[in-house]
This record gives C-alpha cells, structure tokens and sequence, in this order.
C-alpha cells in the first residue's frame, strides 16, 4: 500500500520534473556564464533547491553583490513558503515530526501546488514523497545537463519549453475552478493584485505573498460574512 | 569563487529550509480557529493565481503575444478535462509550432 502510494506519487510528480526540465537547464547554463563551476552550480540545486532564489542569486553574484545580502533576499523570496507549508499542514496526513521535517526540504511552489490541490481528504507521506522526489531529481540532473551541454537544445524547443511551469500551473488550478465561484475569485483576485504590485515595482517574492494573503483573507471574510462556512467550498466541488 | 561562496550557499540552504519546516513540524497537531484554517486552505487556489499571472506574459523578452497564446491554450486544454501532463505537453508542442513561424 505505502509503495503503491509513491509510484502514484512518483507518476504525478512526473509533470512537475518535465516543467522543471527547461528551467533547471536554463540555471546549469546561467551558472557557467556567472563564472560557478559544474560542482557549485548543482551543489546550489542541491542544497538550496527553490528555482527563483537560485536564478537570483546568479543574477546579483554577477552584479558582485555582497553574499550576506544574497542570503537576505533569498530568505524574502522564500518568506511565502511559511505560508504555504502552513496551508500544507492542513492537507498532509499525521506523520512523525522528523518525518515532517525531512519532506518539508522539498516543498517548493510546484509540489505544493501539486499537493495542496490534488486529491481530496490527508495526502499519504508515501505519496508526497513521489511526488516531490521525482521533482528533485529532475531539477538536480537537468542543471548539471545544462551546464554541461549549455543551449544545445534547438531554439524553438527552448522557447516553447519555457512556458511548462506556467502551463502546469494552469493544468493543476482550472479543475478546481469549475463550478467553484469561490476558487474563481482566489485565483483572480491574487492575480489581479499581483499583477497591480508588479507595476508598482514591488519585487516577486514579496508580490506573491502579499497578493496571496490579501487574496485569501478577503475572500474568506466575505464568504465568512455570508454566512457560508468554508466547507461549501468542498462539498460543492464533491457535488460537480 | 571559493570558501566564500559555500558559506553563502550553507546560509541560503538555511534560510530556504526554515521557511518550509517549521509550520509542518511546529504547527503539527495544534487546532487552528477556524477562521485561520479556512485561510491556510484557502491559499492553494490564491497563491496559483499569483504564480500564474503576470509571470506567464513574460516567458519570452519582448513578446507578450506568446505567453498570451501559452496561458490561453493551457487554460482551453484544462478546461476540456486534460489532465496536467496534457495540459503542459499540448502547449509545448503548440507552442514549439508558433515558435517556429516567428
């Protein structure tokens, strides 16, 4: 039971290690142009692994920016993990703390999207964990590939690839948007705020947290306020 | 680069992992008000709308038209019921096609 619930992990997590495919390529091959070497370039992917902090850090090592700041704003870009491993606990089956404590390593923005909006009921952890090791390896491998091979891919695949995360997203949000007004207006409303603290020039990281925040409080409060509990959000769902 | 450069790395690998671990294991267990959790729920669906926009307008510099047209056959491929892995590789492939004419 517990093996069959990570290959069904293994097997979902699939679409997130093709969308990290271009991406991790991209960072193997960034990282060479930044002066890193093949072993500090996938050592980052590693060690750190979260895509934008990664993407960066290249960017300000270039600008010779000092390493403390980089830590610094690698810790805002991250600031909205504690916001989603919070939602995450909610949705994760009971587990050992340490064991909690081992996955949490690898919840990014894809496996938590994957994970938070899958299936109904508690995640099993033998699931998470196909999902999210699958998701690694893909984006430990890809790097060093890319450093390594650099942009041997043909342009028009590179371009077209670029979109995979994007066209993930969208695959994981939209069953959950049908006939739901509720997830509707969270993922418009966080959108629409995003894209508002985009042109003010705020900075990503920020941006998504604050518009996710915002988004889900307002909504919550006027679903609170008409008296309609959190639950129809779930049980309508069932319903469709 | 040098020691400096994995002493950077070790406090980026700190500062990543913190933000993921201590609601899992500190939260683990504990009743939120409702309130609360209908929030923490609520955050899936909010934070993929802002992932998804206005980043999916500028997968490619200076041409907005292309995420426009991604963004657009990713939702049409969802909405006809495919699942995720369709959704990605049907608009890959649409859009390696696009791309080759442009």
């Amino acid at each position: 039971m517990e093996n069959n619930q990570f290959s069904t992990g293994l097997k979902a997590g699939t679409s997130i290690a093709i969308g990290y495919f271009p991406v991790a390529l991209t960072f193997g091959l960034l990282a060479k142009t930044a002066g890193l070497s093949l072993i500090e370039a996938t050592a980052m992917s590693i060690f750190v692994y979260a895509g934008a902090s990664q993407y960066m850090a290249l960017s300000l090592i270039t600008a010779g920016v000092a390493p403390l700041l980089i830590v610094t704003s690698t810790f805002i870009v991250n600031i909205r993990h504690f916001l989603m491993t919070a939602a995450l606990n909610e949705k994760m089956q009971p587990a050992k703390k340490w064991v909690k404590a081992i996955y949490a390593f690898w919840i990014t923005d894809e496996s938590f999207s994957m994970l938070a909006t899958g299936k109904k009921g508690k995640i099993p952890t033998a699931f998470a964990f196909g999902v999210i090791l699958i998701a690694y390896g893909s984006w430990v491998i890809f790097t060093a590939v890319g450093f390594v091979i650099g942009a041997n891919l043909p342009q028009f695949l590179q371009a077209a690839m670029s979109i995979a995360l994007y066209a993930m997203f969208i695959g994981l949000l939209v069953p959950s948007m049908k006939g739901n007004r509720k997830v509707v207006m969270l993922a418009g409303l966080a959108a629409i705020l995003h894209c508002l603290l985009y042109l003010i020039g705020m900075s990503t990281g920020w941006s998504i947290l604050l518009a996710t925040l915002a988004s889900s409080i307002l909504i919550e409060m006027v679903y609170v306020r008409r008296g309609k509990t959190v639950d129809t959000m779930y049980s309508r769902k069932e319903g469709t | 680069m040098g020691a400096t450069y994995w002493w950077m790395l070790l406090g980026m690998a700190l500062v990543t992992y913190i933000p993921r671990m201590i609601p899992l294991t500190f939260l683990d267990g504990k009743e939120l008000p409702p309130i609360v959790s209908g929030i923490l729920r609520n955050i899936p669906f909010a934070v993929l709308g802002a992932l998804i926009f206005p980043a999916v307008l500028f997968v490619q510099e200076g041409n907005i038209l292309f995420g426009i047209i991604g963004a657009g056959v990713a939702f049409f491929i969802a909405f006809l019921g495919g699942g995720v892995m369709s959704v990605v590789l049907g608009t890959i492939g649409v859009l390696a096609v696009y791309s080759l004419f442009i």
